[in-house]
């Protein structure tokens, strides 16, 4: 099970589920990360930080610290 | 019977929709020019409505800021709430228009959801069909309207298409509203909502609907939480105990109305919306694999900001010179005309128009950097930028989004701080206002002109020169973000802001908007600086010019007539040469007589007095005076020091009598009796004061306007207290090194 902020630009994945533990993972869900849709990461900020995923045909960006809510099947 | 024709009634409508879906384009093709940016009472979110009118109907419009949930976290969202509730200063609108973009209609879907919650009438604008067909997306739009039961128009608002099909929607929809269908909700959010009514009854407050309710169960702060006249402390044990039941239920109270929601659009989307794989990557996606890049989005990035500052300057430069010769030929006439009145004369050539003209000579940077700032917003480049700059700022608190803020104040203070619109959250909007105007803005580069150019460049070269130059641009910013850092972390208690961002898709940025936005900017800039930069011009010269006893000038005729004949002129010359208006002596009698009533003024009496607090960064009165004069627009002080070194307002910063005059002065009291007042520390603490003091009283104004009284009185005095600490210890640490 690998979670969002250890992918590298270019891998794939299917959200198996977002730990809704902190109110970033409410705003992560409306923004189309929900268990089952498939993302895709596509690069990341010259200092690491943020990183810009593929999801639901449109582009969001942001930190690693968020996408570790985020757990891939 | 005989028919009445009954006019009817006004209608409120409110426009809602994700950021970046067209809703502002769609909201300007519906008003026009009928439109008003203000403010809602008590807060600080902008409040945008017009007017438009259908089949005889006047409709007021109002545009709710873009948001991709009403989980009121941000003072915008709030907002949004409020209206839709009825309980802002707006009526309840009679209907809500709602802007989807067809591309995205799942997630667009949620807040109309929301919003539906409410029960109020709705019809959905699905606009940027375009770019949805060239995607491969299909929409039936027959069956989406009759799964939502409120009318769909599919719309390209950009190029106007399917507008006047959704003006007859607005019509018809006014004359029969349509309400649209709404989620089943699951047992465990209804035995939620009952448990939070029951504890509520109660309650002072007023009964809250059910769809009110659910805001309040499923957000982690509501804005609705002061409706319900139960304390805060005594509601969060009632709100545990009502999401127990959703816990229950097996659902995590936080992740509850998306899993839901978004369950019930997928089913209901289903036969309505149809992908067809085109096999062909976006354009937007191939651009962003450059601009986004580790390495070329970050230099690309870096040109286009290059660009964006050497266009500025460039553009602006012929605007500028022209408007000071036209505040010149302005003042000529009327000086002229108001001869016989010496007071009214000087109070409209020195002061009204050197102030209006003062102010005006900004607007053309102002402009262009607006013209800049839409045309990146529209573009959609603007994400990308706050994207590549989020970890410069993620460390002291901020993000990405602080950039423009930031960037702006490099051109101008003003609409620095009228940028921090865009962000959300109010601690960090806070906190960019408060370090915004520490950027080095056009105002303070005159002074650092002449100070490099009279005791830099002489003595240490071209070099040098720059180099220093460059520092006091970099001096704002390197203080900035570390005091960033300081706020939030002792003032604002630590709490990081979230960065999540959408990248829209790259978009050619529609001329007229792009204009519209600019020009709107602009005047928001006239009108609310213009007014304080006026008034506080009128001020200072009024301080400048009381009082005005004729003593002085006698006085100083009889000096230059005495210092003339000890050179052995005579009486009868002397005269002569006084009697001509142009001759040398005159214009020397005329500068020395300008220097001698500033002196004895309050402005100077003010300089002499507070001068002993600005000894330890070594400055005189004299430049006391011009620091005291230059706090409603820095580079009246140039003009100042020119009044007081007898050589009359028309020196600049280039001025080689200014830079001489000043490089020859001496103390002629106190402790340092004999030496040179000016010298190279003192030059740098002069620069350092003006680069990080807040002398604008237009921005101060602004500040005030856009965070409060409270923030503004801080912003003023806090800065000035870091401006006097920095140019004190450069003075006194370069004392050491160079003298």
């Amino acid at each position: 099970m690998k979670r969002l902020n250890e992918l590298q630009p270019g891998a794939t994945g299917i959200i198996s589920v977002v730990n809704a533990t902190q109110h970033i993972a409410q705003q992560l869900m409306v923004m189309g990360l929900l268990p089952g849709v498939h993302l895709e990461v596509v690069g990341v900020a010259p200092f690491g930080d943020p990183m810009t995923i593929r999801v639901k045909g449109r582009s969001v960006s942001l930190r690693r610290a968020d996408a570790s809510l985020v757990e891939l099947e | 019977m005989p028919t009445t024709l009954v006019a009817p009634k006004e209608a409120l409508i409110a426009v809602i929709g994700n950021p970046n879906t067209g809703k502002t384009t769609l909201f300007n093709k519906l008003t026009g020019k009928r439109q008003r940016v203000g403010n809602y009472p008590g807060i600080t979110v902008e409040k945008k409505t017009g007017r438009l009118e259908i089949s005889g109907r006047q409709i007021n419009l109002v545009d709710l800021p873009g948001a991709y949930s009403l989980a009121a976290t941000s003072p915008d969202e709030r907002v949004a709430v409020d209206v839709l509730t009825g309980n802002s200063d707006l009526p309840t609108p009679d209907l809500v228009v709602c802007v989807a973009d067809a591309a995205n209609l799942q997630r667009n879907l949620f807040l109309a959801m929301q919003v539906a919650d409410f029960g109020l009438p709705m019809v959905l604008a699905l606009n940027m069909t375009d770019e949805a067909g060239k995607l491969g997306i299909e929409i039936d739009v027959d069956k989406l309207s009759a799964k939502l039961g409120i009318p769909v128009v599919p719309m390209v608002a950009v190029k106007s298409q399917g507008l006047d099909q959704l003006k007859l929607a607005i019509s018809a929809a006014l004359e029969r509203p349509q309400i649209p269908l709404t989620v089943n909700w699951p047992a465990g959010v209804t035995d939620a909502l009952d448990t939070l009514e029951a504890g509520l009854a109660n309650g002072e407050g007023e009964p809250l609907t059910h769809a009110e309710l659910r805001r309040i169960l499923f957000d982690a702060d509501s804005a609705l939480l002061e409706r319900t006249g139960v304390h805060k402390d005594k509601i969060r044990p009632l709100l545990a105990a009502a999401r127990e039941h959703l816990f229950k239920a097996g659902m995590n109270p936080l992740a509850a109305e998306a899993l839901i929601v978004y369950k019930h659009l997928g089913s209901l989307l289903a036969d309505v919306e149809q992908h067809h794989d085109t096999g062909k990557v976006p354009f937007s996606d191939k651009l962003d694999r450059v601009l986004t890049h580790r390495v070329w989005g970050l230099l690309i990035f870096l040109g286009v900001m290059y660009v964006v500052f050497q266009s500025i300057y460039a553009w602006a430069s012929p605007f500028m010179d022209a408007i000071e010769w036209l505040t010149k030929l302005v003042q000529e006439p009327v000086s002229a005309w108001l001869a016989s009145s010496p007071v009214l004369q000087s109070l409209f050539a020195d002061g009204v128009i050197a102030g209006v003209g003062g102010m005006l000579v900004f607007l053309p940077q102002i402009l262009i950097l607006f013209f800049f700032i839409a045309l990146l917003e529209d573009s959609g480049y603007m994400a990308r930028a706050a994207f590549l700059m989020d970890k410069l700022f993620s460390w002291c608190g901020l993000n990405g989004k602080s950039f423009v803020p930031m960037l702006s104040g490099f051109a101008c203070g003003i609409p620095a701080v009228m940028a921090t619109r865009t962000i959300e959250d109010r601690k960090s909007r806070l906190t960019t206002i408060l370090i915004a105007p520490l950027m080095s803005c056009s105002a303070r580069l005159p002074v650092y002109v002449i100070m490099i150019g009279a005791f830099i460049e002489p003595h240490y070269g071209a070099k040098w020169a720059g180099f220093t130059l460059f520092a006091m641009h970099l001096l704002g910013l390197t203080i900035a973000l570390p005091l960033a850092w300081f706020f939030t972390k002792f003032m604002f208690k630590g709490k990081s802001q979230p960065f999540l961002l959408e990248l829209p898709p790259y978009r050619w940025p529609a001329p007229l908007n792009v204009i519209w936005r600019m020009w709107e900017r602009g005047g928001q800039f006239v009108k609310r600086a213009g007014t304080i930069i006026f008034a506080m011009s009128v001020l200072i010269w009024a301080l400048c010019y009381f009082p005005r006893p004729e003593s002085v000038e006698e006085q100083a005729k009889q000096e230059v007539v005495q210092s003339e004949q000890a050179k052995g002129s005579t009486l009868t010359a002397i005269d002569e040469q006084l009697a001509k208006a142009d001759s040398p002596l005159a214009l020397a009698l005329e500068h020395e007589t300008a220097s001698a009533y500033l002196e004895q003024s309050y402005m100077g009496r003010a300089g002499k007095f507070i001068q002993p607090l600005f000894a330890p960064a070594g400055f005189d009165w004299k430049i006391t005076v011009g620091v005291l004069a230059s706090f409603p627009a820095r580079e009246v002080i140039i003009s100042t020091l020119g009044i007081i070194y007898n050589l009359g307002t028309d020196v600049d910063e280039e001025s080689d009598d200014l830079k001489s005059r000043m490089a020859s002065e001496h103390w002629t009291s106190g402790p340092l009796k004999g030496r040179p007042v000016f010298n190279v520390p003192i030059a740098l603490a002069i620069m350092v004061f003006f680069a990080l003091c807040m002398q604008c009283g237009a921005t101060v104004a602004i500040v005030i306007r856009e965070a409060g009284l409270k923030w503004g009185i801080f912003s003023f005095a806090y800065m000035t207290v870091l401006a006097w600490i920095g140019s004190v210890l450069i003075y006194q640490i370069g004392m050491r090194i160079f003298a």
